[in-house]
């Protein structure tokens, strides 16, 4: 008998383009391709009146509505004052970008439903998203936001690079190795070392840049156009002023970008007020004007590789290349210049999407052999807990364990060893430093890191706090993020992201100490607790951001998102 | 860098400011809607990011009625300064375009665009300036019209100066033009009666207007017809109001006026004639002032030239229309010089008259002074007589000498007062110098030469008579000799007693103060008798200073001698002076390296710095060595006072884990919960050592003093990392790791020796971590049993 697990999907949500995948009912991580048959959605939102149109329609339709079109919202993701303004309504940047995922899970759901018709109706529920491995708490939190409002179980967020090295792990786990994961997407950068091996995938070290990806090599073609543009007709006012202007600029620049990515030059006409220049757009001119920005990544991937050192890896095994924008061959040549090893690019539109289907499946299946495990011993388990440290810690045992991974192979079709590999291991590290404002000693106000970038998460910390006087009701935290690794830094090197209310119980003393732990889970989200050490009491925090959707605006993006079908 | 100004940046009013916080709300609304759509653009996406950035903020100052009006001041400044620094170039766009005399539609849409203004607001610039140029060229025009018509050259003239074509200037006369001044065919012009114009004047004047046109509020240039309407206006709107009072009689008149002058252009031309005429009026009645003597003088003449040329008149047009209105008036422009002559001659008779009338008065007067002035003379000899003092005698007899010397009329009286004076002053003198000699033998009696050389001195400076000089310094002369005789005397007896460097003081005393004594010849053979004495003890002292590196004073040792002596022993000082100012310079340097690193106080990086910097300048420098050591003492001191900001900070840090840890002995921390005792500093910031092996470790913990105590030792493991693992934790230092007493020896790759090691950084989890014994970590020792 076949029986079925409930599927977790993988989502690539990507600055430029983005993606969805599943395990299929041979184990093997496919890309669902959307309704226009395509494997990757372009992530532009068109606000077509009362409808919503997302993917390549929505893009091509920047050119004549230029002001109902939002392109690259992942890039303003966490930020607290973007606000996309249409009819009546403000969106925020999650919910733009739940729009999107609403796409990929609805064209997904039908291609399913025509695929396996037996299965009848294939709701998608429960999805792992991928994020920038540079992404900060904010963001992250905001990336979580988005597939809540759009309806979704998000089981986890996990970084882009991190997907890339699982996928890249299942083609052959035999072999343990150290991978620099360089992931150059459309608006993002990341680079990351990782150690895979057959029962883990760690993270040792990340590094990045959210604000730089194949989009600002659009933008350096953009400005040359304009250039050209202006010598040739002799016009001196800025032609992006106009926005139709602009967006055809901007798509006829990503197709050049394309093109010379196989060709040694391509033709571009530029068209504005009634004006009409041809020009012949080479490599050479647009390897020469983009150069800074492909030596901005090998500095990235230096930067990381010398805190990697510190940490006392000082050697990697490979050099995988993933991200659409690792497609331009200049970047393969440059790294490899820089580290004299042929990288391999692997997958790079695709390998995110599948990571993620593969670390979603691997949920999945851990959800199974628990469920079964619970059933058998007559104990309660929980749901969703991490198998391998159960038998660390001997609650469950190993027979029960083998046990119950035999039924599940035998019931759904899948090989043992892939289903006892569920117990992958993901070790991942903080990209960000964050730390608190404290004073020091000269009594100027510091942010005091708690914890750097780059150590392993999860990480619980605990600091002392003091009541400054007696029967105080309330302790300000202010929760920084920053990029040093130092511990003390000042504070406009950081920025704020959090602020936490403790509401202290009545009658305390003065001077007493306040003991406040910080827990940084594995997919970067920050718990705080706080307990009082006179009575040891638990005190109520407050925890406000005002960077993601939360509360009322939230609850309002929700229900908008339910009623609306993305075309 | 300073952020926009958000006036600005929402492109709000800010004179007077936006101040409803509706509005304000609207904006930034509006803004934050088109910053959003921008945060993408390839250019302006970073302005545009930044400016989402700055919302919290723009709403947070512009909510603040204080802040937000200090963002509204700001804003106009910053707009005024824009404004200001920009118009003149637009000013100057406008007139080169201008040039051909007309600027076309695309020209200004142009200019609009280069200048970031709307295209109204040019052509608003465009046409103040034309009217600028237009009132130039009026002005001129009305200046010339005076004379009741213009010439053709004048027209060209005024066309050439301004940028203007000759029919834009020929339509703005309102006057008969003629080919030149004497063209006898041109028609006779029409001239406005004097009374008329008058009548103008005053009525224009009482409404604060310069002309007609100015009272109805148009150009010069306006056709007759919109004249005529407006004045028509006028006088209905005079009419309408009910108050009839002076304005309105004035505006009536006026209006009246306008009415009948504006009929004809033959009317009309007169009034601008007119016109013109009282412009220059004005100038007129400005050379009349400046003439009001008859003449002209050079520095009124340039004033009025320049009024003139404000007027709008060329200079050499002003010149001459000057000198021309002046000779009309017969006046020179210049002061004539026949004129002054008469006034010298004038004066000369007077002052003849004035003499020979004082010179009568003289001679009269003079017989009737004789009588008395023989009476003065005897009274003053009775008055002399009764004084006993010489002295005040003379005091009378000086006094009427000083009153009337210089009268005639005394002279016969004046040679007997001046003999007396003589003779008492004679006297006078013997009888002091008696006095004097008197006390000088006081003096030299108690052995007080000098003194008494001094009161003769003294005395010499009074200016007594010659003789009496003669006598004094023989007086000087006798004492000199008997001190020298005294002081050589005293030098003998040194020369057999005394030390080398007191008889050379001594000879030097001697030849100083008698330069030219009796004997000086044999105390110069004396100086040079102890050469040899002298330059033993020098050698002596050289020594001893030496030995103290006191180079001042070996130098001025060696100095002293050469001073004296120029023998083969001063060769020989000569060559040891040259050194030792060598090492003074040295020592000066050295000096002045201190004295600036001492300014950095407890920088000592930078006090360092400037050692570092003379060494790499002179490398070769003799002071080298001495640098070296005054920078290892600089480096010490900085360690002493990095260890000492360790500790303090260390301190306030142990003073938060609430008595756990407590420094119980000065550098040791006591653990309440294990009693074990710790050093409070570890080897990094105590110790000499950046790091340590593991033997360098071991041997470092027993040559540990800390405290008193020599008992030190490397902790466990478990000892390590129980004061970090459980709250309240020791506080962490920069160190990451520290050495345990745990190790092990590890044979999987040749000889290894492995030791736990504990991490103190937060986020590690105190386990131990076995590193290499070669690896270089840190001591963090302890006392106490295990």
């Amino acid at each position: 008998m076949t029986e079925k697990i409930k599927p977790i999907f993988g989502i690539d949500l990507g600055t430029t383009y983005s993606s969805i995948a599943y395990v299929d009912e041979y184990g093997k991580a496919v890309i669902i391709p959307n309704a226009e048959n395509e494997r990757v959605t372009p992530s532009v939102v068109f606000f077509d009146e009362t409808n919503i149109v997302v993917g390549e329609v929505a893009k091509e339709s920047a050119k004549l509505y230029p002001n109902e079109v939002v392109s690259f919202i992942k890039r303003s993701m966490g930020e607290p004052n973007f606000i996309f303004e249409y009819g009546n309504e403000r969106y925020r940047p999650e919910e733009i970008s739940a729009y999107i995922l609403k796409k990929l899970a609805q064209d997904a759901q039908q291609h399913l439903k025509e695929k396996i018709s037996e299965s009848g109706d294939e709701k998608i529920t429960d999805v792992v998203i991928t994020c920038p491995a540079y992404f900060g708490i904010n963001e992250r939190e905001a990336t979580r936001k988005a597939g809540e409002i759009a309806g979704f179980n998000v089981r986890q967020i996990i970084n882009e690079p991190t997907a890339a090295a699982v996928a890249y792990g299942s083609l052959d786990t035999t072999q343990n190795r150290v991978v620099l994961v360089y992931d150059l997407g459309g608006g993002t950068f990341d680079v990351t070392m990782i150690n895979i091996s057959k029962e883990s995938v760690e993270v040792i070290c990340t590094g990045g840049d959210h604000n730089l990806g194949g989009k600002d090599w659009d933008d350096r073609i953009v400005t040359y156009l304009v250039e050209q543009f202006q010598e040739e007709t002799g016009i001196t006012e800025d032609i992006l002023d106009d926005p139709d202007t602009w967006q055809d600029l901007q798509l006829s620049a990503e197709k050049a970008k394309k093109i010379l990515s196989q060709r040694p030059k391509t033709p571009v006409s530029i068209t504005h007020g009634g004006k009409r220049v041809k020009l012949m757009l080479e490599k050479e001119k647009f390897e020469e004007i983009t150069e800074d920005l492909l030596e901005r990544t090998v500095d990235f991937t230096r930067d990381m590789l010398e805190a990697a050192g510190q940490k006392g890896y000082q050697h990697f095994d490979e050099i995988i290349l993933v991200g659409g924008a690792t497609r331009m061959p200049q970047v393969s040549e440059r790294i490899e210049k820089e580290f004299t090893m042929v990288p391999k690019v692997f997958d790079p539109d695709e390998a995110v999407a599948k990571g993620a289907a593969i670390y979603g499946w691997k949920l999945a299946l851990n959800d199974d052999l628990i469920r079964r495990i619970s059933e058998k011993t007559q104990k309660p388990i929980e749901a969703s807990g991490n198998l391998s440290e159960m038998m660390e810690k001997s609650e469950i045992s190993a027979r029960d364990f083998q046990e119950a991974a035999r039924e599940l192979a035998e019931d759904t079709g899948y090989s043992l060893p892939s289903v006892e590999n569920a117990m992958l291991r993901v070790k991942n590290v903080s990209s960000k430093s964050f730390g608190v404002v404290a004073h020091n000693l000269t009594d100027e106000e510091i942010v005091f890191n708690l914890v750097l970038r780059n150590t392993t998460v999860p990480v619980n910390i605990k600091k002392k706090f003091y009541t400054a006087t007696e029967n105080q009701k309330t302790v300000l935290i202010r929760i920084m993020e920053s990029e040093t690794s130092t511990v003390e830094i000042p504070l406009e090197h950081a920025t704020e992201i959090k602020t936490a209310v403790l509401h202290l119980p009545p009658n305390l003393p003065a001077d007493l100490p306040i003991e406040i732990a910080f827990y940084l889970n594995e997919e970067g989200q920050l718990n705080i607790t706080a307990l009082e050490t006179s009575e040891y009491r638990k005190i109520q925090v407050q925890v406000d951001t005002a960077s993601v959707i939360s509360g009322e605006e939230f609850e309002k993006a929700k229900e908008r998102s339910q009623n609306l079908v993305v075309h | 860098m300073e952020r926009e100004n958000f006036y600005l940046l929402l492109e709000l009013p800010c004179d007077p400011p936006e101040t409803d916080t509706r509005v304000i709300e609207e904006a930034i609304a509006k803004k934050q809607s088109e910053w959003s759509r921008l945060r993408n653009h390839p250019t302006k996406g970073l302005h545009a990011q930044k400016c989402i950035n700055l919302i919290p903020e723009i709403r947070r100052v512009m909510t603040d009625d204080t802040l937000r009006s200090k963002e509204a001041e700001a804003a106009r400044k910053i707009s005024a300064k824009d404004h200001q620094d920009k118009f003149p170039e637009i000013d100057r766009h406008i007139d080169i375009l201008m040039g051909k005399g007309h600027i076309t539609p695309e020209e200004a849409h142009k200019l609009a665009r280069v200048h970031g203004l709307s295209e109204g607001e040019i052509q608003g610039r465009i046409a103040g300036r034309k009217n600028e140029k237009y009132h130039r060229i009026d002005q001129q025009i009305t200046l010339r019209m005076a004379k009741g018509y213009l010439t053709e050259s004048e027209i060209a003239n005024i066309a050439k100066r301004n940028q203007a074509k000759l029919d834009e200037v020929r339509k703005r006369v309102r006057c008969p033009v003629r080919k030149n001044s004497d063209d006898k065919d041109a028609p006779s012009i029409r001239q406005l009666d004097r009374s008329l114009e008058k009548t103008i004047r005053d009525n224009l004047k009482l409404l604060n207007k310069s002309s007609l046109y100015d009272f109805l509020d148009l150009p010069d240039s306006a056709d007759i017809e919109t004249l005529r309407e407006q004045a028509v206006k006028k006088k209905r709107e005079v009419a309408s109001t009910s108050k009839k009072d002076a304005v309105a009689t004035a505006t009536n008149t006026l209006a009246g006026y306008c009415v009948t002058l504006f009929k004809s252009d033959e009317s009309r031309n007169a009034y601008d004639v007119s016109l013109a005429r009282t412009k220059l009026s004005e100038l007129d009645s400005d050379i009349d002032i400046a003439g009001i003597n008859g003449k002209i003088r050079p520095e009124y003449f340039e004033i009025l030239v320049k009024k003139a040329v404000d007027f709008g008149m060329e200079e050499q047009e002003a010149q001459q229309y000057i000198k021309n209105y002046c000779r009309q008036k017969k006046w020179a422009v210049e002061m004539a010089p026949d004129k002054r002559r008469r006034i010298i001659m004038a004066a000369g008779a007077g002052l003849a008259v004035f003499l020979l009338l004082i010179i009568g008065g003289t001679i009269f007067y003079s017989i009737h002074k004789q009588k008395s002035i023989e009476a003065d003379f005897q009274m003053l000899m009775t008055q002399v007589r009764q004084k006993n003092e010489p002295d005040e005698k003379i005091k009378l007899l000086q006094k009427f000498a000083d009153a009337h010397g210089q009268d005639d009329n005394y002279s016969e009286y004046m040679d007997n007062v001046r003999r007396q004076i003589g003779a008492f002053a004679r006297a006078e003198a013997e009888a002091g110098y008696a006095r004097l000699e008197a006390q000088i033998k006081e003096m030299t009696e108690k052995g007080d030469f000098s003194k008494a050389i001094a009161r003769y001195q003294k005395y010499l400076e009074s200016s007594p008579p010659q003789s009496l000089v003669r006598k004094a310094e023989a007086g000087i002369k006798e004492l000199r000799e008997q001190i020298e005789a005294r002081d050589f005397k005293a030098l003998e007896s040194l020369i057999i007693s005394g030390t080398p460097p007191e008889k050379i003081a001594g000879t030097d005393r001697y030849l100083q103060t008698h330069p030219e004594g009796a004997n000086a010849d044999r105390v110069r053979q004396m100086q040079t008798d102890i050469s040899g004495e002298y330059f033993v003890y020098i050698k002596n002292e050289l020594e001893n200073c030496e030995a103290d590196k006191n180079w001042q004073k070996c130098a001025s040792l060696c100095k002293d001698y050469l001073d004296h002596y120029d023998n083969s022993y001063a060769d020989r000082l000569k060559d040891k002076l040259v050194d030792y100012r060598e090492k003074i310079k040295q020592d000066r340097i050295l000096e002045a390296l201190k004295q600036k690193a001492s300014q950095f106080d407890s920088n000592y990086d930078n006090a360092l710095g400037v050692y570092e910097d003379f060494l790499s300048a002179y490398p070769e420098s003799p002071l080298a060595e001495k640098i070296v050591k005054e920078m290892d003492r600089l480096r010490e001191l900085k360690k002493e006072h990095e260890s000492e900001a360790s500790k303090q900070r260390f301190r306030r840090l142990l003073a938060r884990t609430k008595d756990r840890f407590k420094e119980n002995t000065r550098d040791v921390v006591t653990d309440s919960r294990t009693g074990l005792m710790w050093q409070l500093l570890d080897s990094t910031m105590a110790g000499p050592e950046k790091c340590m092996t593991y033997e360098q470790a071991l041997e470092y913990t027993k040559n540990l003093k800390t405290g008193g105590y020599t008992d030190w030792r490397l902790p466990t493991a478990e000892e390590l990392a129980g004061i970090y693992r459980q709250p309240p934790y020791f506080p962490a230092m920069d160190e990451k790791w520290y050495w345990s007493a745990d190790q092990y020896s590890s044979y999987s790759d040749g000889w290894r020796h492995i030791v736990d090691t504990i991490d103190n950084r937060p986020g590690s989890d105190k386990r131990p971590e076995r590193r290499d014994s070669r690896e270089c970590g840190a001591v963090r020792a302890v006392r106490g049993e295990p």
